[in-house]
């Protein structure tokens, strides 16, 4: 008896407490019955919050571009194309016969493949090719390189109508000279420069986008004798790898006259530049209190040309690098991946001129988080520009060095350290 | 004894899944809602019988009323609506307010009691816009807390003749408050929620004595008397952050069992929690209480061969904290059911209260259900 009714008490006990489900939100009365309960917001504006600012140019690594931008603006800005072929095939096979030197070419041409969906195309657009190579010449020369695109060295060329310009196009190359490399077993260097009756700007594939310029040639009459396809090859430097296969295509810059701007950092353009921007936050402000956003404030300084098609999207990306690395340059390189505690982006046009701003919250909580470190991170970020090497736009903001009022600023908004619990 | 740890067991386990909780309302402002230290038999009479009462950890002098051993353990479920103008809440809150072992040697009773003093257990989320440089951010703000203050009573009682008992008891006053509010945006992209989050540790201690007396018969007096000592709150187990006393208190409880089977009781109590000033913050809201009840007790029907004690009785009392200088004052109807099981080795008390606190123009009812276990091996 008692026994059972030990057990019927103990199960109801049991069942009664499983079965009361707390529901203790009690919200919807509040603010009347929570008047210590606010976490007011507060804010402030830091002016300045940088230490300092640098612009590096050359990003990406020469060669590294995930395709090859042709473009020319004029006086403005030219950029050139340069692909290596420097292995030649120097026969070619019948059918039903064996193999034969070349010893003369019916026609040869050149290969691209263009990104039609960010290009610039005017109503007439013309390929001039030149013979590049340089055998003194250092790899990293570009200005030997830049020096072949003369007339002298003028080795093919087509002109189009713009509309006419789909993904692919063949650009005609004098088959003697080409002839000349494959029989004297050189190697062949294109120079592609191309123009048009307004601004044309267009990216070619690339070795990066496993789409290659290629090289085309029929060393007979005899249409049954397959054209012979040549990819794209460097063979230097012989040293090192790494720039070998970078270097098989890549861009030139032979024209960049964009007008100087005093007190600014600058962000895309050709080559590529980003902007390092190393900060100062309090620490009253990062370590006591809880930030809840952070918005860097730049002001935007107007280039004189860029239409709605040359908008660039800019976006920040924390340095990973450490205080020890003391060569920002290469520091600008060692960075988070996109969306790493930032995500947000400017997307403006080069002739905007005012304010833009950056959220920047999450990487300001994580400098704060560092801050106990023995060797934190530089609290830095770097302004780079989406389709780095890609795209001839430029975004220019005002630096440390400007008029305090237009210099960057953050404004931060957060809630001062609480002593919230005690009635 | 085995079948009393198996029934202790099945409670013990059931415990953990539900702790001490309550929520953020009209009575749970300051550092919590007392429950008053009822057992379930004295709620049922609206706290009347607590004096008298050995499961209570009110009058040390009680436990000498008692039988010779007792373990005893209490549920307390309370569903409550909350309601301020043009807004209702409805949250369910679940409480074990009470634990208790007594046992008899000679004319001495000793007990260990430990019972929930103040509990401050709530959440509350509610979305607020905030205007930041003439900027509008909205955000749901969301705070909860979740503990109280408990009272660990040592005590013991010493009958001198059955018309005479005296008591004494050290209190000692443990608790923990785990407090956190935050901030969550609407717009992620540019905000990043906050959260903050704290634990409050509270210590302290009191001495109790009481008496309980039959100066004429049929007519029970039993009084007793709380003095506080000093009542810290801590951040964590370092930085002290106030210093108060706990709350003295003086109770008086009359019964008269004049009518067989049956007894009338009547309580007074009073608790000087203005003592807690200095633990808190300077705003703090404080009022002394005062506490009134009135109770009956009769034989009720008989259950499975064993009787039933019927409770019926009415409780009015101040409340301590506000959040405004309104008193809240809290009214309520008890009645409850007891039931004596096994030869009486084992007894069930049912209890339930209607409360209605008020203050200005908020409102609060609950329904608080109260299930009291008390095992005698």
């Amino acid at each position: 008896m008692i026994r059972r009714a030990a057990c019927v008490i103990a199960l109801a006990f049991t069942a009664g407490v499983v079965g009361c489900k707390e529901s203790l939100d009690s919200g919807a009365v509040c603010p009347s019955l929570c008047p210590q309960q606010a976490a007011n917001l507060r804010d402030t504006v830091l002016t300045p919050v940088l230490t300092f600012d640098s612009t590096f140019v050359g990003y990406p690594v020469r060669g590294t571009e995930s395709g090859m931008l042709l473009a020319n603006r004029g006086d403005t800005l030219q950029v050139v194309g340069i692909v290596r072929f420097d292995t030649l095939t120097n026969i070619y096979l019948p059918p039903l016969d064996s193999a034969h030197h070349i010893v003369r070419l019916d026609s040869a041409q050149l290969r691209l493949i263009i990104d039609t969906t960010r290009a610039t195309i005017p109503d007439s657009v013309r390929f001039d090719l030149y013979d590049v190579d340089d055998l003194t010449a250092s790899d990293t020369s570009a200005a030997a390189v830049l020096a072949k695109f003369v007339p002298s060295r003028l080795i093919g060329g087509s002109s189009f109508v713009g509309s006419a310009i789909h993904d692919t196009i063949r650009v005609t190359l004098t088959p003697s000279a080409v002839l000349a490399k494959i029989t004297a077993n050189a190697r062949l260097r294109i120079g592609i420069q191309v123009s048009g009756n307004r601004s044309v700007s267009m990216i070619a594939h690339t070795t990066e986008t496993s789409a290659p310029a290629q090289l085309r040639y029929r060393p007979t009459l005899d249409t049954t004798v397959a054209p012979i396809l040549v990819s794209p090859l460097s063979r230097t430097p012989v040293a090192d790898s790494e720039p070998r296969v970078a270097l098989t295509d890549f861009t030139l810059v032979s024209k960049y006259n964009m007008p100087a701007t005093l007190n600014t950092m600058s962000v895309g353009g050709m080559p590529g530049r980003r902007a390092y921007l190393r900060f100062d936050i309090p620490k009253n402000i990062s370590d006591s209190a809880t930030i809840v956003r952070a918005t860097l404030q730049l002001n935007q300084v107007p280039l004189p040309f860029g239409g709605p098609r040359d908008s660039l999207l800019v976006y920040a990306q924390i340095v990973l690098a450490g205080p020890q690395l003391t060569d920002l340059r290469r520091a600008a390189t060692i960075i988070g991946g996109p969306g790493l505690l930032l995500s947000d982006s400017i997307f403006v046009r080069p002739t905007t001129s005012g304010l833009q701003s950056l959220e920047l919250f999450r990487v300001v909580r994580a400098w704060a988080a560092q801050s106990s470190l023995k060797s934190p991170p530089p609290r830095a970020v770097v302004l780079r520009a989406a389709f780095e090497g890609l795209t001839v736009s430029e975004l220019r903001f005002s630096s440390t060095t400007a008029a305090a009022a237009l210099r960057p600023s953050m404004r931060i908004t957060y809630v001062p350290k609480l002593t919230f619990g005690v009635p | 004894m085995r079948v009393l740890v198996r029934v202790l067991l099945a409670i013990a386990i059931a415990i953990p899944g539900s702790a001490l909780r309550a929520q953020g309302a009209l009575s749970v402002q300051g550092f919590g809602y007392p429950g008053g230290q009822l057992s379930t038999q004295s709620l049922a009479t609206g706290g009347a019988m607590a004096e008298f009462d050995p499961q209570s950890p009110l009058n040390p002098a009680a436990l000498g009323v008692g039988r010779r051993a007792l373990v005893y353990v209490q549920y307390d479920p309370e569903f409550r609506r909350v309601s301020v103008p043009g807004s209702n809440v409805n949250t369910t809150t679940a409480r074990f307010p009470l634990f208790a072992v007594s046992g008899r040697y000679g004319k001495a009773t000793f007990g260990l009691a430990f019972s929930s003093y103040v509990d401050r257990t709530w959440t509350n989320t509610f979305v607020d816009t905030q205007v930041v440089s003439g900027e509008k951010i909205g955000s749901r703000l969301i705070a909860s807390s979740a503990g109280g203050i408990s009272d660990l009573r040592a005590a013991m009682s010493w009958t001198f003749t059955p018309r005479f008992v005296v008591g004494i008891g050290a209190h000692a006053f443990p608790g923990e408050n785990r407090t956190t509010i935050g901030r969550q945006f609407d717009d992620s992209l540019k905000f990043g929620n906050f959260s903050s989050s704290s634990t409050l540790a509270y210590n302290g201690a009191a001495v109790s004595i009481g008496v309980v007396a039959i100066p004429v018969t049929h007519l029970n007096v039993a009084a007793s008397a709380r003095f506080g000592g000093t009542l810290r709150i801590r951040m964590g187990d370092s930085t002290v952050l106030g210093q108060g006393h706990v709350p003295g208190r003086y109770g008086v409880g009359l019964a008269y069992d004049g009518l067989t089977g049956t007894v009338f009781s009547a309580r007074f109590n009073t608790e000087r929690w203005s003592d807690l000033k200095g633990l808190g913050s300077p705003g703090l809201q404080l009022h002394d209480a005062t506490e009134a009840a009135a109770g009956v007790e009769t034989i009720g029907p008989r259950f499975g061969g064993q009787t039933t004690v019927l409770r019926l009785g009415y409780r009015d009392r101040g409340l301590p904290f506000s959040s405004d200088a309104n008193t809240v004052k809290e009214r309520s109807i008890n009645g409850g059911v007891g039931l004596s099981l096994a030869r009486g080795y084992l007894a069930v008390d049912l209890g339930v209260a209607r409360a209605v606190r008020t203050s200005g123009a908020i409102s609060e009812t609950g329904w608080i259900v109260s299930v009291g276990l008390a095992i005698r091996p």
